[in-house]
């Protein structure tokens, strides 16, 4: 399954959607909904052995515990993303803002230790 | 990568949408809609089944 084929089921996929979509409009969006997650499936098995990988190779240096916030904060943006498609799919634009603004809400929660760690050190500069 | 997954829900609306038409030109309207019904809840837990995968295979990558 190389990126090649991918491409062609994402293409395929949209014209299939376009002939559901006259016929019966509420099996266009589900079926939409099951090509993207099925491509976000694909996508995350092709990037996890790397992933897994880069963390192996942090563990000596030791400083892992960054890499995992940051691997959270890519989920947690692939989440809301994926969220925000669908729901902007469905033409509810206000359901897709809120989407959005949890993702983000996620983000702020999960970025406050390194801000109050950098706060830290820039008092201990300052005195 | 489970395409036939994809062609099939494709499938099931196609199938649905003739015998919607095919029970209402007949004079049936309400199976036509229960026919409709069925085939969506059909598609719709197929659906939910490919989002929870989806979901689990994220949290275990990204170790939400």
């Amino acid at each position: 399954m190389s990126i090649l084929t991918v491409t062609c089921l994402a293409v395929v996929c949209a014209a299939l959607i376009i002939i559901v979509k006259d016929a019966r409009p509420e099996f266009s969006i589900l079926l939409s909904i099951t090509v993207s997650a099925a491509l976000l499936l694909f996508a995350l098995n092709m990037v996890s052995p790397y992933l897994s990988q880069i963390g192996d190779m942090l563990k000596e240096t030791g400083n892992t515990q960054i890499f995992q916030t940051a691997l959270k904060a890519t989920g947690i943006c692939l989440l809301s993303e994926f969220a925000e498609g669908t729901c902007a799919d469905f033409g509810q634009s206000a359901l897709a803002a809120k989407a959005r603004l949890m993702g983000r809400i996620g983000l702020l929660i999960l970025a406050l230790p390194y801000a109050a760690k950098v706060i830290e050190t820039a008092q201990g500069l300052i005195q | 990568m489970d395409v036939d997954f994809i062609f099939k829900i494709a499938a099931i609306g196609i199938v649905v949408a003739v015998l919607n038409q095919l029970l209402t030109r007949s004079g049936r309207e309400e199976q036509a809609l229960l026919t409709t019904l069925a085939g969506l809840i059909v598609v719709m837990l197929m659906v939910i089944k490919m989002i929870g995968e989806l979901f689990s295979q994220i949290k275990s990558v990204f170790g939400l």
